[in-house]
């Protein structure tokens, strides 16, 4: 069958997109030929070609740090309305706090196939996604030290975009909380003490997670020696934890107040 | 696996910043707050989660922006020196896109250098098949920014 000539309308349209041009029922080569021939085609598609080209130098840039967090500040203010959050406070003092607490064995660092067991994160090798976390608090990232639920709510709904409240129970402090990183997924640490002792409750937002009543974790052997004892849960949207020095049933009834 | 929308939006952003750059010809401020109220502005849309992709983010974005530059405006001569076409680097690209309309910019963008097609486009920005190849005739003008070149249009006339 015959065709009457390429336009230069259609030859360019034959061969779009530039880069990857689709298939048209054998004419690609009519098309090809039509602007090997056709000078204002040849300079369509060379000029074309550069602007890609040229666009592909812009598009290496990245979205500034600073933009980023702008822009999960203003999806976490859209969340809750609208709502103005509460300052964000941070004392120098918790860093060094906490790290006593690591000195002291209370703190929060749990071997990964622990939590696999019962917390379907996916597979981490050894407490490496952990390790991860630990590291991003060592440069304090991403906290906010406070003993009102109210600014710590609102400051995690901003983060994290979903509505959560600290724990509260007789004889819980809350200190403050922390933005972490657990097996690539962006979830945070509440921070409490009880009686001198020191208490972790972790949420990774996950839409996934199946509810789950909270159940003590299964101990497991790790060369730096005994575990903190660990409860895991899970509410819609939420994978939660508690990880601290106080006595699984104490860390039991504690979940229990937030299931 | 399940993606919340922040994910989403964490992944779309290196893709959306530079195309709000262009957009923006290269406003950086602009660019910036045409991002933030794409991603909150896209949070409001009754889209399942599920569905919304970085290309989604995109065809938001253009829309955004043409909604706030619904018609052509008068635009400037061109004044760079003339050069090669083989030679435009980033910088200017984002020269030459000040001399576009912005009513076109979202459409040169999606087609020309994202490599939509003109029914995507069309859709995405949901405008008829005559006003899209309007947009797209400024491709001609983006080219001449670029290089310097006369282009036809005097200074004060107004863009056809």
């Amino acid at each position: 069958m015959n065709h009457p000539p390429m336009t230069c309308d259609e030859a360019r349209e034959t061969l779009w997109p530039v880069r990857q041009p689709k298939l048209l029922a054998g004419r690609m080569e009519e098309a090809s030929n039509h602007v090997g021939t056709c000078a204002a085609c040849r300079a369509y598609m060379a000029d074309t070609q550069a602007l890609g080209n040229a666009y592909d130098q812009l598009a290496s840039t990245r979205a500034p740090a600073a933009l980023r967090e702008r822009v999960f500040a203003a999806i976490a203010l859209e969340r809750v309305g609208g709502m103005t959050p509460a300052p964000v406070r941070v004392r120098p003092g918790w860093r060094s706090s906490v790290g006593k607490a690591a000195a002291a064995a209370t703190v929060v660092l749990v071997v990964g196939s622990v939590l696999s067991q019962i917390v379907p994160f996916g597979p981490s090798d050894s407490g490496a996604v952990f390790v991860d976390d630990y590291l991003r608090r060592a440069v304090g990232q991403e906290r906010i030290e406070t003993s009102d639920p109210g600014t710590v709510g609102r400051w995690l709904a901003r983060e994290l975009g979903l509505p959560i409240r600290p724990l509260q129970f007789a004889g819980l402090e809350l200190e403050g909380a922390e933005i972490c990183l657990l097996d690539g997924r962006r979830g945070a640490m509440i921070q409490y003490s009880m009686n001198g002792a020191q208490v972790s409750h972790y949420l990774v937002p996950r839409r996934s997670a199946r509810e789950r009543a909270p159940s003590i974790g299964v101990e497991s052997r790790d060369p730096r020696g005994p575990m903190p004892p660990l409860v895991t849960w899970s509410t819609p949207a939420l994978e939660q934890a508690l990880v601290g020095d106080l006595d699984s049933e104490q860390l039991l009834a504690l979940a229990r107040t937030a299931y | 696996m399940f993606e919340t929308y922040e994910e989403k939006v964490g992944k779309a952003l290196d893709t959306l910043y530079p195309g709000a750059l262009f957009l923006a010809a290269g406003d950086q401020a602009q660019a910036e707050r045409l991002v933030v109220d794409t991603v909150t502005g896209a949070l409001r849309s009754d889209v399942e989660t599920a569905d919304i992709s970085t290309k989604w983010f995109e065809g938001q974005m253009a829309k955004r922006f043409l909604e706030r530059n619904p018609s052509p405006d008068t635009i400037r001569q061109p004044a760079h020196p003339s050069g090669s076409v083989k030679e435009i680097d980033a910088a200017q690209l984002l020269e030459g896109v000040a001399f576009v309309p912005g009513w076109s910019r979202a459409a040169l963008w999606l087609v020309l250098l994202r490599q939509w097609s003109y029914a995507e486009v069309r859709d995405a920005l949901d405008v008829s098949t005559e006003s899209l190849s309007e947009m797209l005739q400024y491709r001609t003008m983006l080219a001449r920014g670029i290089l310097g070149a006369t282009g036809g249009l005097e200074e004060g006339a107004s863009a056809r």
